[in-house]
């Protein structure tokens, strides 16, 4: 059965910057479909091309799609004006489901909510799927809406309403991190250091880039 | 009506904290704009959190990298912020903006041989105040389009900051994330 997993720009450029995009190709070997959107593209290879501090990050990373090692969603068969309808459709129900003091606040962008979008087309079609993000506000939204709520009430001290109706329709999803990324990597033999540190500094080497992991989460981790 | 009185109340304290050259008052006001920035996303907002920031770096540095006609420079600034003001009390939108990118603009082109410093320090104060909005719960690429950044940029960033706000990330228990992509990848 087909397997796909979705990735948003944080975890690949997390990868990149901790040199083990090595991983995207193991992957691939399991008979593992990866795919990226046209949002995440320009994240990932388009803006960065043009800054020099990471215009090879951005070179390594075209260059895995050039060779097929990450796809674009569309050559699963889906069809742009599809992903594109259906990434608008859940961004305005995401984007309609919080306000501070009757006013809604604009949470999330297209890039990571086009992950969201091609997982439910995927999950439509009866396609196995798996979305991985860093960035801790798409997932705590889908799994968790009254923790975003709650985050924001304590950050912006203002009066926070959180509306899920909408959003309960559209769910689940399944979402995993960097960090899991590496930790599967690890288990499957995929890493080729053998020091016995080597998973802890691959988790702290995620969470260091940007992957929204705590503490307590990475040493327990280390103990499964 | 509430979000005026808080820019004019930000902008007149800022300017009272240049003039004081207290950095901390400089960057305690521009990380009270972040809450506005964060919920209206509207560019003034984020345009008077990043300037307010840089003039914070620039005042801590100050000494250490021989900032000449200094004050000069805060006589300037200082104007253009009492503009500013004035443009809001007015309800001059437009003004305002222009005001704001006529500031930066001075900013980046008013030092002659620090120009190159003081746009890094432009950058990272964008760099700095997409990190804050994060933290209040917009996503990270929504983030960085308001400010004009990468995600390539704020993400090491973020991740050397400890967030005191972490006990919200956790939706899921990590062993069963950890148990679900090692089913997925079997």
């Amino acid at each position: 059965m087909k397997k796909v997993l979705i990735l948003d720009a944080g975890p690949i450029i997390n990868l990149s910057t901790n040199g083990l995009l090595e991983i995207f190709e193991k992957i691939n070997r399991l008979g593992i479909t990866i795919v990226i959107t046209n949002y995440v593209y320009q994240e990932v290879v388009d803006r960065p091309s043009h800054i020099p501090r990471f215009e090879l990050g951005a070179l390594k990373i075209k260059s895995l799609v050039e060779d097929k090692v990450i796809k674009f969603a569309t050559e699963l068969g889906l069809a742009q004006a599809e992903i594109e309808s259906e990434t608008q459709r859940i961004l305005r129900i995401a984007n309609s489901s919080i306000r501070a003091d009757n006013h809604l606040i604009e949470i999330v962008s297209p890039a990571e909510i086009s992950c969201v979008a091609v997982s439910n087309l995927l999950n439509k079609r009866g396609i196995q799927n798996l979305i991985v993000i860093d960035e801790r506000t798409t997932r705590i939204l889908f799994e968790k809406p009254e923790n975003l709520k709650e985050l924001m009430s304590n950050k912006l001290h203002r009066n926070i309403t959180l509306d899920k109706r909408e959003l309960e329709n559209i769910k689940p999803f399944k979402f995993i991190r960097s960090s899991e990324l590496v930790f599967m990597a690890y288990k499957k033999k995929f890493i080729e250091i053998k020091d016995k540190n080597a998973l802890e500094a691959l988790l702290y080497a995620t969470k260091f880039k940007g992957c929204a992991i705590s503490w307590e989460e990475i040493e327990q981790l280390k103990k499964l | 009506m509430e979000e005026t009185t808080h820019i004019i109340d930000v902008l007149t304290r800022a300017r009272y904290a240049l003039e004081k050259e207290d950095t901390k008052e400089l960057k305690n006001l521009s990380d009270r704009t972040i809450h506005s920035a964060s919920v209206y996303q509207h560019t003034d907002y984020i345009l008077v959190a990043t300037i307010i920031y840089t003039l914070s770096k620039i005042v801590e540095r100050k000494d250490k990298i021989n900032f000449l006609n200094w004050r000069i420079f805060v006589k300037d600034i200082n104007n253009l912020l009492a503009l500013a003001i004035s443009s809001v009390q007015r309800n001059k939108h437009g003004q305002f903006i222009n005001l704001l990118e006529k500031m930066k603009y001075y900013l980046e082109n008013s030092s002659g041989d620090l120009k190159p410093m003081i746009g890094e320090m432009l950058r990272k104060a964008s760099i700095n105040k997409a990190s804050k909005i994060y933290e209040h719960g917009i996503s990270l690429e929504k983030t960085t389009k308001l400010l004009g950044v990468t995600p390539w940029e704020v993400s090491e960033y973020i991740g050397e900051r400890e967030n005191p706000q972490i006990r919200f990330n956790k939706t899921i228990e990590a062993k069963e994330r950890a148990l679900m992509a090692m089913e997925f990848f079997k």
